[in-house]
This record gives C-alpha cells, structure tokens and sequence, in this order.
C-alpha cells in the first residue's frame, strides 16, 4: 500500500512536475535518509543534513530515471549511496581513510564504559562500506539482497562487509560492557 | 557465536533507533529545488494577472482608456496646432539627425 502510494507519488513529480507530492515523499524519507547519513558520517548532524538535502535534490531532478524496478526507498538509498561515496571521493584528496581507519581502531578512549553505548564512536572502527552495509542491515532494516542493490555488489561481498563489520562491532561493544541487558 | 553476536547487534540497534524530527529540513530541500522559485514567480504573476484582469473589468478600465485617448486626442487638436513651440521642435529634429548618422555609422 506504502509502495503503491509512492508510486502515485513519484508519478504525479514526474507528469505534471509536482512539487507537493514531492514535499510529501521528503516528509515521508527525511527520517530515514538523515539517520542514515547520520550514522554513516558518525554523529555529523550538520554534514549529514547537507547530504540528505543534496540527496533529494538529486532524486527530484533524476527521478524520470526511476523505473520502479525496486521500491523507491531502496533507488532512494541507492541515490544517498551515490552521494556519499562522491563526498568520500571529495574528501579523500584532504584526508588519508586509511589512516583515520587506524586511528580509529587504535583509540584508547573509553570513556563510554559502563555508560550508555554511543552508536556513532562504536561505527568508527568500521569501514565506510562495512559501515553502510552494517546501517542499513540493522539500524533501516534493510535485506541483504536490497542492499547489494544499493551498494552495486553481489550478495555475497555484502555478506562478507556485514560479518567483518558484525564482528568488529561485537567484539567492541563487549569490550566496553555492552552486552544487552 | 555468530548468532548471539546476531543477537546482541539487533538489540543495540534497536536500542538506538530514532525518528529525526523534520524542524524544517523539508522546507529547505524544497526551496533548493531547481525551478521552485521559478515555480512560485510563475504562481505569483498569474496571481497579479488575474488580480489586474478582475479589477480592469469590474471598475470599466476599457472604457476609461477610451475617454482618456479620447480627451487627449481632443486637447491636442484644439490646443497643439495654436502653441507650437519652435524651439522644442528644433532639438527634436537636430535629436533625430543625431540617432540617425549614429545609426548609419554603426551599420557601416
């Protein structure tokens, strides 16, 4: 029913350019697609606004290019993929990966233990792929099939990012007393 | 092992999961649409438009143009012919001399 209305929708912007069934589609995803970037971008509220709003602009101006072939959240993520990756590509001139990688994995802070575990501290071990494919999977609730959607890789990379990352995750949470209850 | 590492991830994210407000971030995506503002200047002129129209009809506009095309026909005729002002003429003519050479030089 969800679909069938965003199909409505998305067919009113592309026919007659509304801009109101636009504005509704933005209300509807706004939540998912800053959380998203939020925490792909590890706590960044203001950078992650910046990128859900260039991701909707995107998506206004490319959406005859959605064939509903998959869901429109699912070419919705796939568009915040696209833009984020560009922002890394951007980025990478300025700043080493592999070394805030290291930095990150080799920090000693621990000041979180015995607190409330804060999720974005905990998503800087991973990696930017493992990362995404970790927040989608578990914070969008998104299958492991839509994801290699998103991300433009077989199920089976996919599969090896959320175990690598699932393991990295587990072992640091425990770590720093984390274990559920 | 695998599965309570499962297990504990779900949980945790669970635990974390929000829904962001919106505090205006539609607004703004909105208003950096391209062809938005194009969108509301168009909304905004056919506004005035009708306006304009509404009011043209209902206070006679037609009609007063008429009268005051006509009144200003009437009063050149009567008036013009009588106080011709050579003066003014002159600087009219030697304006339009000018206007003209320059007109001729740039086409040359």
């Amino acid at each position: 029913m969800s679909q069938l209305n965003d199909i409505s929708l998305v067919a009113q912007v592309v026919v007659f350019k509304n801009t109101r069934a636009f504005d509704e589609l933005v209300k509807k995803y706004q939540s998912p697609i800053r959380r998203f970037f939020l925490n792909l971008t590890c706590g960044d509220g203001e950078l992650s606004d910046d990128l859900a709003q260039d991701t909707f602009v995107k998506a206004y101006t490319n959406i005859a290019s959605f064939k509903n072939l998959s869901s429109f959240s699912t070419w919705l993520y796939r568009v915040a993929y696209n833009i984020f990756y560009d922002y890394i590509r951007s980025r990478k001139d300025t700043t080493d990966l592999e070394t805030r990688e290291i930095d990150a994995a080799c920090s000693t802070e621990q000041e979180n233990v015995g607190e409330k575990m804060d999720i974005y501290q905990s998503l800087k071990m991973l990696k930017e792929i493992e990362r995404i494919c970790i927040t989608l999977f578990y914070m969008e609730d998104v299958s492991i099939d839509k994801i290699a959607g998103i991300v433009g890789c077989p199920t089976g990379t996919v599969k090896s990012h959320l175990s690598r990352g699932k393991d990295k995750l587990a072992t640091y949470l425990k770590q720093n007393g984390y274990d559920g209850n | 092992m695998m599965e309570t590492n499962d297990k504990l991830l779900k949980q945790f994210f669970n635990e974390q999961k929000q829904d962001i407000e919106d505090n205006g971030f539609s607004r703004r995506v909105m208003h950096s649409l391209p062809n938005y503002s194009k969108h509301l200047s168009n909304l905004w002129v056919s506004f005035c438009t009708t306006i304009a129209l509404v009011l043209f009809i209902t206070l006679n506009g037609l009609q007063a143009i008429a009268g005051a095309l006509r009144d200003i026909f009437i009063s050149i005729m009567q008036n013009g012919v009588e106080h011709i002002d050579l003066k003014s003429l002159v600087i009219a003519a030697v304006v339009l001399v000018v206007l003209c050479l320059r007109k001729v030089c740039s086409l040359a």
